[in-house]
This record gives C-alpha cells, structure tokens and sequence, in this order.
C-alpha cells in the first residue's frame, strides 16, 4: 500500500513520466504491430481459402479414396469432389479440346463462381456471384468458346456420349486452371461425368478434394490423418500456395512492419533504460533519507519492485490500449485494400505486448534501480558516501538480453533479432571504445581552440560517463532510423518496379506467326502497342539421359506431363541470373548452325531443374509434334517472377529450334477502357489464348500502396520513440547543464554566449552519433539485406553524411529546447533551486 | 542516556589513512541538547552520524539506553533509528513531489504511525504553517521549508532528534526563529537533542558543547 502511495505521488510530481511514457509506448508498439500483422494474417489466409475454394485441397491423380471423404463427413467436416479433365467437345461441325472441370452441387466450399449472361464482358453489373455450380445438365463456358464452336447461351454441345445446355458464362471460379491451360475452360456437374462416358479407367484425370470446417482444429487434425495416408500421387495444398503473385509483396510489407516494431521496442528499451538511469540518480537522496527514517534494506528493495511492477502491470495495460487504437489507425489506413471483415486477433497478440511491459521492467527498470537498497544512510548527510550503481557492462547484458528476447518473441525472425542486437552491441562497443577516445580529441582540440569551444568540448571529456550513455541513446536511435529509412527505401524503390502504369498487363499466347501483323493492326487502331513478340516451340520432355519418363514421373511432375513452352535467346534476359553454369557465348560466324544437328545446349529454370533432379550436362530429349531432339543442361537461371515479363523454364541458342513448328507470345499494357479489343481479337481469332493480369496488376498495385502507407504510419510511430530517446537522453544531463549555465551567467557570461557553449557540445555529440549510429546501420542492414529482404548488398555512403547531420540538427534542436529554462531563468533561482 | 566512548574513524585515501575522528568521548542525558562545534571538515557531520547510526565507527562504541549500537547488524540499527530517531538538516532533503503535509507524514507512514495526515497537520500547525500544507517546498521559502523539516522531524516524536547545520541555510533573522522553535519543541517533547553548527547562538543555547578540531575533542574556549 506504501508502495502505491509512494508510486502515485511520483507519478504526481512527473518523476516517472519518462519511464512511464517509454514504457507505455513500447507496450503499444509491441500491441500496435502484433495485432495488426495478426489480423492482416488471418485475412490473407481467409481470401486465400477463397481463392482455393476450401480450406485446403488435396489432389490427385487417382479417385479420392471413399474412406477420406467418411472420414470427413464423420467429423462434420465439408468437403467437396472435383473431377478436371481435358475432352473436345463438338457443336455440329465444330470442335475444341477444352479445360473441364466437374464440381458437385456444394462447390464450392468457400469463396463464390463469378458469371455472367453477357460473353466478353468486363462490366463488373453484369457479372453475377453464385455459391454452387451449373446444375445436372448445365454448364458454363468461358466465352471464347462461343466463337470458337460458333454457339450462344441455350445451345446444347456434346462432351462425349452427352449434350449439355450452356446456361452461363462462366468468368471466374475457385482454384481456376493454371495459364498453361490452353482449352477453353468449362464448369459442369460431377453428376453428369459417368452419362458423358469420357472419364475411362488410365483417363488423365486430376481429382481434386476440396475440405473446409468452421473449427481449425479440425482442418489441422484432418490434414495431419490425411498427409498420412497419402501417396506419392497425392498432393496437399493449402492456402499460403493460392495468392504467390501478392504473397511477396505482403510477405516483405509484414517483415518490414514486424522490423519497423522491433526498432520500435529498441527505441522504447533505450529510452526507457535512460528514463530509469535518470530516475534511479534523482531517487539516491529519497533513498537515504527513507533509510535514515529506519527502513530497512529489504523493505526498501521490496518498495521498488512492487512499485516498478505495479508501473509495469499498468503502463502494460495502458500501453496495449493505446497499442489497440493505434492498430485500429493503421488498418482505417489500409481499410480499402482489406477485405470489409477482419478476423478478431486472438489471445497471443495480448499477451505479447504484455509480456513485454512485464519483460521491460525485469530488463531495464530494475537493474537500473538494482543498486538503490544499498545506498549508504549516511549519504543523506555527506556526498561522498553516494553508493555505486550497477554497473553500465551488467545493465547493458541485461538490456541486450531482454531486447533479444523480445526481439525474438515479437518477430520470430532469428535475422531480425540478430541484426538489430549486432546493430545495437555494436554501437554500445564502439561508443565504449571510441567515445572516450573522441572525447579526450574534444578536449585536446577544445585547448588548442579556446573561448566558447574549449568550455564546450571540454564539457564533454567532464560529463564522460553520461555523456557515453546519451553517446549510445542518441547513436542507437540515428541508428535505427538508418535502417528504416533505407529498408523502406529499397522496398519502395523495388515495388515502384512493380507498379509502373505502363507495365504490360497482358499476355497473348498461342498466336500464329501469320496473325501477328494483323493483332499488331487491332492494337494500333486502340493505341495499345505490343511489347515485342517472342516465338516459342511447345514441346514434351520424353527421356532424360536416354532414359524414358515413366508413368511414375509423369504423376510426380506436371513437367513431365505436359507440353512445355521452348524459346531461344542469344543474350542472357534481363532480371534473369545464371545460378549453375554459364550462359552461351555465339559466335556470329559459327552461329546457330553450329547448335543444329549436334546436341544442343539448354538453359532450364534454377527450381525446375532442383525439382527434376537436373545437373549441368544430363541430356534431355524433347518432342515437338513427333520430332525429337536433344539438348544438353548447360546452365540454369533463377528468374525474376515478379516483374511480368515474359519467362521461360527452357532457353536456347538463337536458331537452335529453327524447323519445328512454332507460335508467338507477345504482352501489351491494356488500359480497362480499352479491353474490349480483346474480345475482338479473340472472337477473330479463338484460337489465342489471353492472360488477363490487369486484375492481379490491380491488386499488387493497391497492395503495395497500403502496404506502403501503412509502413509509412508506423515510421512515424517509430520516429516518437526516436524523438523520446533523444529528449530523456539530453534530460539526463540537464539539471548539471542548468548549474552550469548558472554559474557562467552568474560570472557575467551573455545568455548568448551560453547557448553557444551548449550548442558546441551538442553538436559535438550529434556528430560522434551520427557516425556510431551509420555504422550501426550499415552492419545491421548487410545482415537484412542478405537473409530477410534479399536485397544485393551495397554500402550506403549518403548515410555516412546523412547520419551525423541528422544527429547534429536533431540533438542540437532538442537539446536547446530541453535546456531554454536553464538558460532563460535568472541565475540565482537556478542555483537555489539545487541547494 | 548516550555514551560514546573511544570513538575513532578513518578512512584510506591515496596518501594513505585518513584519521577523521580520534578517540571521542561524551555523554548526554535524557532531554539534555548537545552541541558540535569547529571548523569545516573537522568532523562533525562523521560524528553525528555515527552518533544516529547512519555510519558506524572504525573503533569505540556508542551506548544508547544500555545498548551498543555499533555492533548491531545494519538491520537492527535500522530499527534502532527508527525507533528512537529523528533528523533535520542543513539542505531540509524535503521531496519536491510532495505537499508539504505529504512531507511529514511519509515517515510516519513509513513506520505505519496510524492518523498520519491529522498528526502531520498537528505539527505543521506547530510549526506555524498549516495553512500552507499543500504547497510544494519550490513553493516554500528557505525559511519555511526547514519549519517544515522540523515538523516532519518532530512528528515522529523521536527520543533523540539530530540537526546537522539547522540554520546553515538560513539568513539570521530566520535562522534564529527557527532555533527557537526548535529548541521550544525539545523542551516541550522531552527530546535529546543533538545539533552539528558553526552558529555559536545556537550552541550556546545547548546545555552541553563539544568543541571538534581535525577530528579531535578541544576544549571549549
């Protein structure tokens, strides 16, 4: 009770706000960004499911046995069959291989089919969403095969032994075929398979199981007694495999946002490590007094730890309120690229941010008070018995091991924890080591200089040991703004690739070489240009090292099962990297007639060739329509996926595929206002397929902008903690700085001249900051760069100006305001106010 | 009753040991008021503190009612001031967060003395400053804030109470006011009191005096 009255007058008299506010802030950073990350998490997965159509699917080559789907149904657990097989279909004289695929009536599990009665159209009114698929009888197209068979809505086409009546237009649906799929995609009734008569015993056939349940637990215990029973021709799928095309960009936006939280709670550590120093060196006197009073050691130790708990319960709780608003702010910012519900965050997040006050006490409050219960009694009457603290190395291992573990504990990222404890231990050695050294060339400088720089710098070497302790505050926070600044800049800069207006936003594939100067025609007339077309030659892969592929493979690898897409380059694409190797070198006179005949070289794609097992120099034999060849792996590339430009898994020397049959691929930028070109190139020509990417260009787009200005938000969260540092740093000082200035107004000096002596030291210590706090950054962003964020490393030389300049502006800005009614107010109250 | 007897202190120091205080010796009665008196650094402020049991001696021993305190665990000397010590000081130590009133009542509080606020506004009523109870010392003037160090040191009601330099901050005027109200205080609640000052007044005002000179008793001139 003693030690609450005793707390509360503290936080009264503003003894505590530092600490207080630190505190409560790193609780809501923690609060802020778990719940937050938490909730987009859900929802990413929740649209996933959408886009899967289920919780998760597993997929086959063989029937779904009967004993998986009891077993579901047993548990009360949905789950859904689909049948996808590739037939032609006739309409009188016409006929087309399409993509089919046979839903049952629950189809699908989660997330809706999108129609419409319209072919060709783009507008989003026509469109019409359903929750289950064409009834027994029905299906629905896609609308390029209307021109292709020449049929309408309420025609009946034949899918073997049947006629079905195409009732819809079908536009969009869960788990859509890949971009591989050249038929034209059809949606029937698992019901009307076995009437069709086309699904036969060795068919190629995917079967695919669909499951969902409201309980996760459920979901979890299903997956773990069906991944089980699995065979090698069975495949799990879940839901992180649905969204891959936006899942990087929102994989780094919530890893920058998680970074962007972890400096948040280093900031708030340091000002709070400081804000406790401070408090602990104003308490000595209370102390001895309350121990001259006859409290003893232990009671006093047991009045600081019961009022430091009590601050860490309440500062925790106030903390994750203002975390919980906070996380409200940042989603209203993200709100248009969310989906309109957000899943409620779970109990995790909580505990979290309050563990994490509990965790700030134990790390920083207490061992800075540790050593106030032995303060002498006799202190209260002479100066020199003032105990000692604990020492600065102990508190500094404390601090890093609590920063570590909250580190961990909040972004379960090993990287993240690593880079920024090296950042932070870094600084603390080489301000240890450096500071001191700096300061005594201050000192030596300052006597060679004289007047205000020598009382200036001079004060540093006298204020050596608070001022190595704002000498690690300061750099830490410059440092962690660093590495904001240029994680944030070179996400920024790499996504802004992404979303260039005039990236090309569609695909043309499967054209013919004789059609390509009149869809080149239909562009230019709608002011769409193509960006180039590239000639390709689908082919099989059927033997490797004059070995045939089994039937084993075929069902393992879709590779193998399927006509790939072949094309030549002579120089290496650009955004394409040779990770095994090396890229071919044509010389102009041999040319590619050297290549033909003989073997010649392939270059396959860096996974690819991990998944089927290829080595620089296996022979691969390929057939293209009956024609075989082969081509020996010289090298292999990694690609860059995300920039939508054209890829190819297999490349080859220029004219190395001349003489097999080829089409041509090209992308253009399609503005939506102009789409309906699309719809007139391919009712000329159905045979072209198009790869609409304008919808997950738009998603991107939208993605990035809200990730950005959500990142954006919290920067700002982050430069208050900054800002924090940086005031309860220069208030560690302040009441000697106040004597000090006194003593020179007393002795005539003009309020001008004080300021001045103020603002040399000041900048003096900005600059040595700015410096420790560069190379803090440079070392903490080489580890990022190369294990978190891929990016290339570099060494950032603006920083090095950059940083000691901010360090200067900042410290120098902040520390006069801090120190104005030090130097304002008449001397002698300022001196009274100390006795 | 005190006796202190054959007290010495000394500390190291880099021209080797330091002797502050030699061979002391006094005795002070019930209700009796002592005064130290000498020079700066002649160690009056050791010896007070050894006296309170804030320091304790390299030798010699400290007899308070029939009990050495000297060779008492840290502990039970804490006990031993608590029971029976009260302190005023030179610079007051009042806290700044706190009203006057919360002031004095925090170490009756500490030693969980029930009625702390009607016993604290007592004394500051006995000092004279009731009516400015909830002022903050920076409020208060030099003069007022050492009445109310005073009160929170006579609020304990202390068998013993120990002034180091009452008046050292204090103009004349002021200082001997709060002499006298310090001294009319001791009379009227029987206290010890023992006082460290370079204020002749005020030791003169003591029924006993012990002259201090480089760590050693001389005799009064």
């Amino acid at each position: 009770m003693l030690s609450l009255k005793i707390l509360l007058r503290a936080l009264r008299a503003g003894e505590l706000k530092t600490i207080f506010i630190s505190l409560c802030l790193s609780v809501a950073v923690v609060a802020a960004v778990s719940i937050f990350a938490e909730r987009i998490e859900k929802a990413i997965v929740n649209e996933s499911k959408e886009l899967l159509g289920s919780d998760f699917i597993v997929k086959s080559s063989k029937p779904i046995p009967q004993v998986w789907i009891e077993y579901a149904v047993n548990r009360n657990i949905d789950v859904s069959r689909t049948l996808s097989f590739a037939s032609v279909v006739f309409f009188n004289e016409n006929m087309h291989l399409a993509y089919i695929k046979a839903v049952e009536s629950n189809y699908p599990l989660r997330g809706s089919i999108l129609t419409s009665q319209l072919p060709f159209t783009y507008d989003v009114k026509q469109m019409e969403e359903f929750t289950s698929g064409p009834k027994v009888g029905e299906i629905w197209v896609e609308s390029r095969l209307l021109p292709i068979l020449d049929v309408e809505i309420g025609s009946q086409i034949d899918i073997g032994e049947s006629s079905l009546t195409i009732t819809k237009i079908l536009i969009e649906e869960p788990e859509g075929p890949s971009f591989s799929i050249l038929g034209s995609r059809i949606l029937m009734n698992f019901a009307d398979v076995e009437s069709t008569n086309v699904v036969q015993p060795g068919s190629r056939v995917t079967h695919n199981l669909l499951v969902a349940s409201s309980e996760e637990s459920d979901i979890n215990s299903y997956v773990s007694w069906v991944t089980e029973k699995m065979s090698p021709h069975d495949q799990l799928i879940k839901p992180e495999e649905a969204q891959e095309n936006i899942s990087s960009t929102i994989d780094r936006g919530r890893v920058f946002l998680l970074l962007a939280g972890s400096i948040g709670i280093v900031l708030a550590a340091v000002a709070l490590a400081m804000a406790s120093h401070l408090f602990a060196t104003k308490q000595k006197t209370q102390v001895a007094l309350l121990k001259s009073w006859g409290l003893t050691e232990s009671r006093v130790r047991k009045l600081y730890v019961n009022q430091s708990l009590f601050l860490g319960f309440v500062g925790s709780f106030i903390g994750l309120f203002l975390g919980y608003i906070f996380h409200l702010f940042l989603i209203d910012i993200a709100r248009e690229w969310l989906p309109t519900m957000l899943p409620n965050p779970g109990l995790q997040s909580f505990l979290i941010s309050i563990f994490t006050g509990i965790a700030c006490v134990i790390g920083f409050i207490l061992p800075a008070l540790w050593h106030l219960p032995k303060q002498p009694p006799i202190s209260i009457l002479k100066d020199d018995g003032m105990g000692q603290s604990t020492s600065i190395m102990v508190r500094l291992i404390v601090g890093l091991c609590v920063i570590m573990v909250l580190l961990f504990l909040y972004s379960k990222n090993v990287s993240i924890t690593f880079a920024m404890t090296l950042g932070v231990l870094s600084i603390s050695t080489m301000a240890a080591l450096v500071g001191g050294s700096l300061f005594s060339i201050a000192l030596a400088m300052g006597k060679s200089t004289g007047g205000f720089f020598r009382i200036g710098l001079s004060n540093l070497w006298r204020r050596k040991s608070h001022n190595l302790i704002q000498l690690i505050g300061f750099s830490s926070a410059i440092f962690l703004f660093l590495v904001l600044a240029i994680i944030r800049n070179s996400l920024l800069d790499e996504w802004q690739l992404q979303i260039d207006d005039d990236l090309p936003n569609h695909f043309f594939i499967n054209v013919n070489e004789d059609d390509i100067k009149e869809i080149d025609d239909y562009a230019a007339k709608s002011k769409v240009s193509s960006a180039g077309w590239y000639s390709m030659t689908r082919a099989r892969i059927t033997s490797i090292n004059n070995e045939l592929i089994t039937e084993d493979q075929r069902e393992a690898h879709r590779a193998y099962d399927r006509e790939l897409n072949l094309s030549w380059s002579e120089d290496l694409p650009a955004g394409n990297e040779v990770s095994s190797g090396s890229w071919w070198k044509v010389d102009n006179t041999e040319s590619a007639a050297s290549l033909k005949g003989d073997i010649a070289p392939v270059s396959v794609e860096h996974d690819l060739a991990g998944e089927l097992g290829l080595k620089l120099g296996d022979v691969i034999t390929f057939s293209v329509g009956g024609l075989s060849f082969d081509a020996e792996v010289s090298n292999t590339r990694i690609l860059d996926w995300e920039k939508m430009t054209p890829n190819f898994y297999f490349l080859f020397p220029e004219g190395a595929l001349e003489g097999f049959p080829r089409t041509s691929m090209t992308s253009m930028y399609i503005p939506i206002e102009n789409k309906r070109i699309i719809s007139e190139i391919l009712r000329e020509y159905p045979t072209i397929q198009v790869i609409e990417l304008d919808k997950v260009f738009e998603t991107i787009k939208k993605t990035i902008n809200q990730v950005t200005r959500a990142l954006e938000a919290m920067t700002v969260l982050i430069l208050f903690c900054g800002i924090m540092v940086l005031i309860t740093s220069v208030h560690l000082s302040i009441s000697e700085r106040m004597r000090e200035s006194a003593v020179l107004r007393t002795f005539g000096c003009a309020r001008r001249d004080v300021v001045v002596v103020q603002l040399i030291e000041f900048l003096a210590l900005g600059l040595v900051s700015g410096l420790l706090g560069a190379l803090g950054a440079e070392i903490a962003v080489g580890v990022l760069s190369s294990t978190v964020f891929d990016f290339s490393f570099k060494l950032h030389p603006w920083i090095w100006g950059f940083g000691p300049l901010l360090g200067m502006a900042i410290i120098a800005i902040f520390g006069i305001i801090s120190c104005k009614s030090a130097i304002s107010s008449p001397p002698l109250s300022t001196l009274r106010s100390f006795n | 009753m005190i006796i202190a007897s054959n007290l010495s202190k000394s500390v190291q120091s880099p021209e080797g040991t330091l002797n502050i205080l030699s061979d002391i010796n006094l005795s002070i009665m019930e209700s009796e008021s002592l005064a130290i008196v000498g020079p700066s650094g002649s160690g009056k402020s050791t010896l007070l503190g050894i006296l309170a049991g804030l320091d304790t001696p390299t030798s010699g021993d400290v007899v308070i009612n029939n009990k050495n305190i000297v060779s008492m665990s840290e502990e039970e000397r804490a006990k031993y001031r608590s029971k029976y010590v009260g302190f005023v000081f030179q610079s007051f130590h009042l806290l700044p967060g706190l009203t006057a009133i919360e002031n004095v009542s925090l170490p009756l509080e500490i030693k969980d003395i029930p009625n702390t606020a009607s016993l604290a506004n007592d004394y500051l009523e006995m000092v004279g400053l009731k009516n400015r109870a909830r002022h903050y010392p920076q409020q208060l003037s030099g003069g007022e804030q050492q009445r109310v160090a005073v009160a929170r040191a006579f609020a304990c009601q202390p068998k013993i109470l120990f002034a180091d330099e009452p008046t050292g901050n204090l103009d004349q005027k002021t200082g001997a006011k709060l002499s006298n109200l310090l001294f009319e205080l001791n009379k009227s609640q029987k206290t010890t009191l023992i006082l460290v000052t370079h204020d002749m007044r005020l030791a003169s005002s003591c029924d006993k005096t012990l002259n201090l000179s480089d760590g050693k008793a001389v005799p009064n001139k």
